[in-house]
């Protein structure tokens, strides 16, 4: 028992070791400091997820059944890197410019963001990785019953009593640690570092794990290498005797389940930071496979001689150690497989998470939601829930196959079946990325084909010896019709089963993907997205597929704030406004915005629901015909040429926007000077009004002697209203002259607004104001009366036209570098997007609201202000209801004035 | 029991004032301080002479007037427009939408007494 | 200069194919009497040198694609 819990202690040390290093990482990442964290070195250590417990130990006793046959599984995908010029190249490129989440989004986006396509090869993906995860858990167990049970334990790893509690206590841990480091982010292309370092990490624990091993074995078991090599020449494995057909089958397999393996697209694809990685990935990771192989053949030759006849193969990297008293080394090695299984596990989960939340939980959820600027609540968070569910989802249903299967050999076959079951994947994604013609029909009636063909004559077949139906239909073939038996299909026997599944079921999977896509036309949005894929390497390929449209600008923006977050919707909104030459948060709505916005949240939710959500607000895309020119048009000549007619017609689209715009607001402006006589006479004329009025009733003493007390009063107050009036219009006019004196002093800004908060609630306290003092707690050097004035400005507003039935203004408050961000948002109706614009000019005022008893030029001022204090005030769109948002640098330069 | 008088005014001292100018007067006083729902008010109060500013909350003067004008029991309503804007544009539009009267802010307190006295006898 | 930076993609294009053909030589071992630890030892050697290759190329690439490609690389904004 005492060595079960120096295992456990010391795999809990471990575990302990890399939280430290995903944490730590996350932290310098954030900070701008984890340049390093995405170095080639890094990237290429992280594709090792693809040696996972079965080669780490599995290697071994594959090598003792079938001798060099393991090596294909690394030589496929040495193969699949030393051409990753013209491959892995393009797939990079095109997940990066596509924000590609997982491979069923990469196949999903191709074929037309089709959300049917996704659905299809997420469940395929999920039924070919749910067993592999059950392996890595059992070749945890099996590891711990060697140290407890002895070298003989091992062939039944349910038969020690602990195993079941340490695959769950393994499955805990590894759902707990991918919920954490894996769903940190919300959107996939903003990378998961803490997970990749880790991974790293045990990368590099595995690797030494395995040649220390291999060292002990060949310089002090065998005494060298030449006493290695005739070790080898003397041993049962000795003679060469691989099947063609499985050597060149098993290749092909690996290197096709080396890019189609959701974990590994996961690693290879999504979380690369720079395509230039694949130029070391491409020699680097093959010498890494190369340096995890070296050893296998020795310990195998040398575990066959020295270890009872009956000890099991597959852990010969535990047991031989173990034999020769070296515990450390064992210990070591223990470590250096845990570190397989748990790296896998991890990358597996997230990537299968991300799959399962984006294409089945997300399309659901929003068919239940309606219209998509009406979606409630923040989408965010829903979609990190979903992830952090499908995590412990798919982490579960790996244990849970782990506890129904018959464990034993039945597992340890699984590691190939699942590499011939993703690699179904490879001829809708190879032709999706090289054909033009390729067609959504033909990607899925090849996809179901490979599917139904992989199951039928591998998966059943490999569960045979659990259920009686299989075995029987292996016999007899279904219905007792022989030429259906799985393993023979039309009477071709003789054939490898594996070798067989792959054959039948990969090339009818391209055959049917081929001539479906033959026989059908793509749609137009399909056709643009092929050419955006085939042909990624042009620039000029950028295919616009949403039609100008009216789509209200906020509305995409209240949208883009509840998938990728307030900040980073309102910097992109921003950002495009700038672009396109204007101001504010509100751009106008191009179709290359739009497709630009579409793109960055298919990052966070996939393409196919991103395509739908902005679909929901701006209608239908549409492609015209001059969309399809562009894509018909070869010729590099007429490329060049257009690219450069574009750049003009961009820039006399931006010239003529800004004029718009310009003339817009001269207009608006002009039509407010008119406004403005008339207005300032109304200001002016309504309190001599009544001024008037009872000054003639007192003169003429006719009044109710008890009543004018009451008419001097009304008179003093209407004269007061004057005086504030002209006061405002004099505040004005020496702002905007720049002439006004800045009496520059330290405070802290939560004083600030308790002075303003009481001082415009002074008349009522009918509005709730919601602050949060603590990240108020600031300090400022600036004019602190005149910013006192712009807050009971922004506050007595919301008092004044919020008009919800129980109105409520909420202050937030947080630091952006050295400036420090002051949003006021109540819950009331918001000022309508035609206002926005002209609500900061004098005596503009939305409605007629005279009952307010302002002027008008409350906001003017506002902005005058804070023009002066070196930072600025505007109106935020796409909250619930109106908002300002204060901004102030901390320091006030003095230059400002 | 004077005469009835409804005041669409939305400014508090100026319905205070007018209110205590007209009841000394022995008028019977009745005010209303929206535009949206005016007409309707006018309906319910059935009022002998209406005085009706131009700009209230909700909606302006001049819309009233023209629904008051359209309107059979009130095409012949005796009504004085009030305005705070005081431009000969504004005369000529309630010149034009039937305005019995019109009288810019600020007013003198005879002016108002004899137009509203004129108009009760005009009617 | 511009025929040598025409002929390298080509280059790199091939490297799959000279693996396959390093990694097949085994198959038409069938009859000859060759041992496990001769295949092993023309196997790993055949794979390194293929390393080798793929490296030396891979760098002259790796220099030449442009640090200023907003697609290739660079951190996202």
């Amino acid at each position: 028992m005492t060595i079960l819990n120096s295992l456990v202690a010391i795999a809990l040390i471990y575990v302990v070791l890399l939280f430290l290093i995903a944490f730590v990482a996350e932290r310098l990442a954030v900070r701008g400091r984890g340049r390093w964290l995405r170095s080639p070195l890094v990237y290429t250590l992280s594709l090792s997820v693809y040696c996972t417990a079965w080669t780490f130990y599995g290697a071994v006793g594959y090598a003792a059944r079938s001798g060099l046959e393991f090596l294909t599984i690394y030589l496929g995908p040495t193969l699949v890197l030393a051409g990753w010029w013209w491959g892995l190249r393009k797939l990079v490129r095109i997940g990066r410019s596509q924000r590609i989440t997982s491979i069923a989004d990469l196949i999903s986006s191709r074929f037309g963001k089709s959300n049917a396509l996704a659905v299809i090869v997420t469940l395929m993906a999920v039924i070919g990785t749910t067993p592999y995860i059950a392996l890595q858990l059992q070749s945890v167990t099996l590891a711990v019953s060697v140290f407890t049970g002895g070298i003989m334990a091992g062939a039944d790893p349910r038969g020690a009593p602990d195993a079941q509690s340490v695959a769950a206590m393994v499955a805990l841990g590894l759902a707990l640690f991918t919920i954490l480091f894996g769903t940190r982010n919300l959107d996939a292309n903003e990378r998961h570092h803490g997970v990749v370092i880790a991974i790293a990490v045990e990368a590099v624990v595995k690797l030494a794990a395995l040649i220390a091993v291999g060292v002990f074995v060949v310089w002090e078991l065998s005494g060298g290498i030449g006493p290695t090599l005739a070790r080898i020449e003397a041993s049962p494995i000795s003679e060469w005797n691989v099947s063609p057909g499985r050597w060149m089958g098993l290749t092909f397999v690996a290197a096709a389940a080396f890019i189609c393996l959701p974990r590994m697209f996961q690693v290879m694809v999504v979380e690369n930071a720079d395509e230039r990685h694949l130029a070391v990935a491409g020699w680097a990771f093959p010498l890494y496979m190369l340096a995890m192989s070296l050893f296998v053949v020795p310990i195998t030759v040398v575990g066959l001689d020295l270890l009872p006849a009956g000890a099991n193969p597959d852990l010969f990297v535990l047991t031989l150690p173990l034999s020769q008293g070296r515990d450390g080394l064992a210990f070591f090695a223990f470590i250096g497989g845990f570190s397989a299984a748990t790296s896998m596990v991890i990358v597996a989960a997230i990537a299968l998470s991300t799959m399962v939340s984006n294409h089945i939980v997300m399309p659901i959820w929003l068919r239940f939601q309606g219209e998509g600027a009406s979606v409630s609540g923040d989408v965010r968070h829903m979609v990190l829930l979903a992830r952090r569910i499908s995590i412990a989802g798919v982490v579960f249903l790996g244990y849970l196959y782990f506890r129904l299967s018959g464990g034993g050999s039945a597992l340890a076959a699984i590691g190939l079946i699942s590499f011939v079951g993703v690699s179904q994947f490879l001829p809708a994604l190879i032709g999706g990325l090289f054909w033009h013609g390729a067609t959504r029909a033909g990607a899925i009636a090849g996809l179901l084909v490979g599917f139904f063909l992989w199951v039928y004559t591998l998966l059943l077949p490999s569960l045979a010896s659990d259920a009686q139906f299989v075995a029987g239909l292996l016999d007899q073939g279904p219905l007792g019709q022989g030429w259906l038996d799985p393993q023979a299909l039309f009477g071709i026997s003789g054939l490898d089963p594996l070798v067989h599944a792959l054959v039948w079921a990969l090339t009818l999977n391209a055959l049917v993907f081929v001539l479906v896509s033959l026989v059908t036309t793509p749609d137009p949005i399909e056709r643009l997205q092929g050419a955006q894929f085939v042909r990624v390497f042009d620039r000029s390929a950028n295919a616009p597929g949403w039609s100008r449209s009216a789509a209200e600008s906020e509305d995409l923006l209240i949208m883009a704030q509840r998938i990728i977050g307030p900040q980073e919707a309102q910097r992109l909104f921003q950002a495009e406004s700038a672009r396109q030459g204007l101001q504010g948060y509100l751009p106008d709505t191009t179709p290359e915005f739009i497709n630009r916005l579409e793109r960055e949240l298919s990052g966070s939710v996939g393409a196919a629901t991103a395509h739908a959500m902005i679909a929901q607000i701006v209608g239908r895309a549409s492609v015209s015909v001059e969309d399809l020119m562009a894509v018909a048009d070869e010729s590099a000549q007429m490329k060049e040429h257009s690219t450069q007619l574009e750049a003009k017609s961009e820039e006399l689209a931006r010239t003529a926007r800004q004029l718009r715009r310009a003339n817009d607001k001269l207009t608006e402006l002009s039509r407010q000077k008119d406004a403005f006589l008339s207005q300032i006479s109304h200001e002016l004329r309504t309190p001599m009004t009544s001024i008037r009025a009872f000054s003639e009733i007192l003169r003429d003493g006719d009044g109710d002697p008890g009543q004018t007390g009451k008419f001097a009063g009304v008179i003093h107050d209407e004269s007061q209203r004057l005086t504030r009036l002209l006061d405002d219009l004099l505040d004005l006019s020496v702002l905007e002259n720049g002439q006004v004196t800045l009496n520059l002093r330290d405070g802290r800004l939560g004083q600030v607004l308790d002075h303003a908060q009481g001082a415009a609630t002074a008349m009522g306290d009918d509005l709730r104001v919601r602050r949060e003092r603590a990240r108020e707690d600031v300090a400022l050097h600036t004019d602190l009366d005149r910013l006192s004035q712009v807050f009971i400005n922004l506050i007595a507003n919301a008092r004044k036209y919020c008009a919800a039935p129980r109105p409520e203004l909420r202050i937030d408050v947080h630091t952006e570098g050295d400036a420090v961000v002051i949003d006021f948002i109540d819950n009331g109706a918001g000022i309508p997007a035609d206002k926005q614009n002209v609500i900061f000019e004098k005596f503009a005022r939305v409605g007629s609201d005279q009952a307010a008893g302002g002027a008008g030029l409350g906001l003017a001022i506002c902005r005058e202000i804070m023009t002066r204090l070196g930072g600025s005030v505007s109106y935020l769109p796409g909250q619930e209801g109106a908002a300002f948002r204060v901004i102030l640098p901390l320091r006030a330069q003095m230059a400002a004035q | 029991m004077g005469k009835r008088v409804l005041l669409i005014e939305d400014e508090p001292n100026i319905i205070e004032a007018i209110t205590y100018i007209l009841s000394r007067d022995g008028w019977d006083v009745l005010s209303h301080s929206n535009g949206e729902d005016a007409v309707e008010a006018v309906a319910a109060h059935a009022p002998d002479i209406v005085i009706l500013d131009v700009m209230l909350p909700g909606r302006s003067g001049y819309d009233i007037l023209g629904d008051l004008r359209r309107g059979e029991a009130t095409a012949e309503l005796p009504i004085m427009m009030l305005t705070a804007r005081g431009q000969a544009r504004d005369r000529e539009i309630a010149d034009e939408l039937g305005a019995t009267r019109f009288m810019s802010k600020p007013f003198s307190n005879a002016a108002v007494l004899d137009a509203i006295r004129d108009m009760a006898i005009e009617a | 200069m511009a025929h040598g930076r025409s002929r390298l993609p080509d280059a790199l294009a091939v490297l799959p194919l000279i693996g396959f053909l390093i990694f097949s030589v085994p198959l038409i071992w069938g009859g000859m009497e060759i041992g496990t630890a001769t295949a092993l030892i023309y196997l790993f050697w055949g794979w390194f040198g293929l390393c080798l290759l793929t490296a030396v190329l891979s760098t002259i690439a790796s220099r030449r694609m442009r640090p200023d490609d907003p697609e290739a690389g660079a951190p996202d904004p």
